[in-house]
């Protein structure tokens, strides 16, 4: 018994002195990974309240006439780069935020102090001029409270670029106040039938600049964007069967990916961009597969003499969410990358379809259909619980997430015929983002394009 | 020992006095620090900061044109170049695309001959050993509740002309459903007493839903719609190898209407006969 007290004493001033050097280092480390010195922290949003930012009109250069009103245009976009990022307050009175910069113009100087008490906590100051018919744009942003810059860029593009420039901008003004990137670079694409035929087309993510990436004159539906922003894969009906293509954004080239007989229909991509989810029909019926991108190395997920479609891998490549009929109507099924674990998702209605994951993988959106029309559903997988965020206003269909996990855009026929439209992922602000002659289908949010 | 013990002690207050020093003088995260530190500090901070910050804004702004500039020299090279190349490329692989599917067309029809002409061999023996036997109908029922067990694969008839014969009745399905209607058996019992009257004609099924439900489903429900059509038609004895199927889910609507009237006309499953090749 003495021995063992002896031991364990001449044991612990040990342990201490370990201890003690443990926690002297850790003293020193911590402090410097906590520390992003990158992140403007003084003004910091607590909870969820937003930050209260003005953006009067961008000021031109001397002797140009703003022919096409680009120094009001230039504060537009960034206002609503900030509203949709749903971080910001922009100052909305344009009167006020007009008189107080001529009054800055005037004196030659920022009057930090006449700001403040609008209650804006930064101000961004935008300059335009013209050199040799390229856009020079430069941005300023301001904390108000310190009187000071705390950043400033200045990016120059022809005009086909103006908005580009400013959404720029727009994400460094959201780093810079929540360390997180923003999303005004991001893009969205969706199916119209602006033309003849239902085709793939991409915008924007605020739904200007809309392009048509294919002209196959024939039906092409389900657009997906890839992991890296720079393809888009998408079921075209071209050569006479539903066959899965893939298209280059930049240049528009298309490769054949999946063209087994009977249907081919994309669904998505894995996170790490190797592998398509996909269902295919050539088994006589619908089945989940995934395959590599050229469509070789197939592996069945599904095994059931019914109708298994809409695959959705999950953000950490993990799971895959999927729709079967096997319970005797549309429902949402969630198993392992490989078909193991399987297990059904929603029990509530009779048709739910198009499963798709919040980038932090903690919710599913859905389609659902609710007393004769569809709604879209987010379901909670961490707190088991679901949640209404459409009602009462037609059909809406096709959820996809923003990258930031903030927005979900979506399509309604609420106004007639199919649109585009955009709501915070709680179904707040719901509002039309594309008005486009032909309608427009199965949207998708593309990533952060680096 | 009892010494030793009393130095770890004493180094040990040492070290964790020290420590305990530099926890409560280290810096706090920063999202905590409320803006009480004293203003003179911060000022004079702020100044060194503000001229490396103006510099490295300027290098920035620099950088950022540069890059631009570059940017957009290398786009535009890169956008003329790759429309070259994709012009011809895309004639080069429309060619080589034409030339395959030319010859997969050839291969098929092929292989279809073949298969058509094995199968009206072994029907024909098939038939006459039944009739030996005297029980053909019985056979032949039990054959068709085994063909509607198992599945069939889809045919796709790509790159075909077709076109549609009267005597080729559409049939029809109930909401959401692929199953074949009693009506709808009548119907393809009259379809496959044409395409036996007519060894030669191969035929496209083509399936269709209404309007309501997803792109996705609906696709998929299409497809169903046709491979029953398809498997039924096998069990009236019509060989797999002359039908090929499709489905256009919601896509081609014959009644563009919104409610339950054309709903019912637009979930179809549609005859075509194959006239090329």
């Amino acid at each position: 018994m003495k021995d063992r007290k002896t031991e364990y004493r001449s044991q612990k001033p040990i342990f201490y002195l370990v201890f003690s050097i443990l926690c002297f280092l850790s003293s020193i480390l911590c402090p410097s990974f906590a520390d992003t010195p990158d992140i403007y922290l003084s003004i910091t949003r607590t909870g969820g309240s937003k930050i209260k930012i003005a953006i009067p009109d961008f000021s031109l250069q001397e002797g140009i006439t703003d022919r096409e009103n680009l120094s009001s245009k230039g504060a537009e976009i960034l206002r609503e780069d900030l509203e949709i990022s749903g971080l910001f307050k922009t100052i909305d009175n344009k009167d006020i935020l007009n008189e107080v910069d001529s009054k800055d113009k005037k004196s030659g100087k920022i009057n930090f102090k006449e700001w403040a008490s609008m209650g804006t906590e930064a101000i961004v100051k935008g300059h335009i001029n013209v050199e040799e018919g390229k856009f020079n744009i430069e941005c300023r942003l301001y904390d108000v409270k310190r009187g000071e810059q705390i950043t400033g860029y200045k990016y120059s593009g022809d005009r086909t670029i103006f908005r580009q420039m400013i959404h720029k901008f727009s994400d460094e003004i959201t780093y810079r106040f929540t360390g997180e990137k923003g999303i005004a670079m991001t893009m969205l694409a969706f199916v119209s039938k602006a033309t003849e035929n239902k085709e793939i087309y991409i915008s924007d993510y605020d739904g200007h600049n809309i392009r048509k990436l294919t002209d196959h004159k024939s039906i092409s539906l389900s657009p997906k964007w890839s992991p890296d922003g720079k393809s888009i894969v998408y079921t075209t009906f071209k050569y006479g069967n539903p066959d899965i293509y893939s298209i280059n954004i930049t240049n528009g080239k298309k490769t054949p990916v999946s063209t087994f007989s009977g249907m081919n229909m994309a669904g998505s991509w894995s996170p790490d961009g190797k592998r398509l989810a996909v269902s295919l029909g050539k088994d006589g019926n619908a089945e989940i597969y995934t395959m590599d991108m050229d469509g070789k190395n197939l592996s069945r997920l599904t095994n059931y003499r019914g109708i298994d479609t809409s695959p959705a891998w999950s953000p950490n490549g993990m799971e895959i969410a999927f729709t079967s009929d096997k319970s005797g109507n549309p429902q949402i099924y969630v198993m392992g990358s490989d078909g193991a674990n399987l297990r059904r998702l929603t029990y509530q209605g009779s048709y739910n379809d198009q499963p798709s994951w919040s980038p932090d993988g903690n919710k599913i959106a859905y389609s659902s259909l609710n007393s004769g029309q569809f709604d879209i559903f987010v379901i909670d997988l961490v707190g088991n619980s679901f949640q209404q965020l459409t009602s009462g206003k037609g059909d809406n269909q096709n959820p996809s997430w923003s990258p930031d996990g903030r927005n979900i855009v979506f399509s309604s026929n609420r106004d007639g015929r199919y649109q585009i439209y955009i709501m915070k992922s709680d179904g707040a602000e719901q509002r039309k983002l594309i008005y486009i002659e032909g309608g427009g289908y199965s949207p998708s949010w593309s990533p952060r394009i680096e | 020992m009892q010494k030793y013990n009393k130095i770890f002690l004493v180094i040990f207050l040492f070290v964790f006095s020290t420590t305990f020093l530099f926890i409560s003088c280290a810096p706090k995260k920063p999202i905590s620090v409320k803006p009480q530190v004293d203003e003179t500090t911060i000022k004079a901070e702020e100044k060194g900061k503000q001229k490396a910050e103006e510099e490295a804004r300027l290098k920035a702004e620099e950088e950022a044109r540069l890059k631009a500039e570059e940017e957009a020299r290398l786009k535009a090279e890169e956008e003329a170049r790759l429309k070259a190349e994709e012009e011809a490329k895309r004639r080069t692989e429309e060619e080589a695309k034409r030339k395959a599917y030319e010859e997969a067309r050839l291969r098929a029809k092929e292989e279809a001959k073949r298969r058509a002409e094995e199968e009206a061999r072994r029907m024909v023996e098939e038939e006459a050993r039944l009739k030996a036997k005297g029980e053909k109908k019985k056979i032949e029922e039990e054959k068709l509740s085994a063909i509607m067990e198992t599945e069939t694969q889809p045919l796709a008839a790509r790159e075909t002309e077709v076109r549609t014969v009267p005597a080729l009745e559409d049939i029809y399905f109930d909401f959401n459903k692929y199953d074949i209607r009693t009506d709808g058996r009548e119907i393809l019992q009259r379809n496959a007493e044409w395409l036996q009257k007519n060894p030669g004609a191969k035929i496209q099924i083509e399936g269709h839903c209404d309007e309501r439900g997803t792109t996705e489903y609906n696709l998929a429900l299409g497809e169903r719609r046709a491979m029953s059509v398809k498997k039924y038609l096998i069990s009236l004895g019509i060989s797999a190898e002359r039908l090929y199927t499709i489905s256009y889910g919601e896509e081609l609507p014959i009644d563009p209407g919104h409610n339950e009237e054309t709903w019912i006309k637009n979930r179809r499953g549609h005859f075509l006969i194959i006239i090329k090749p």
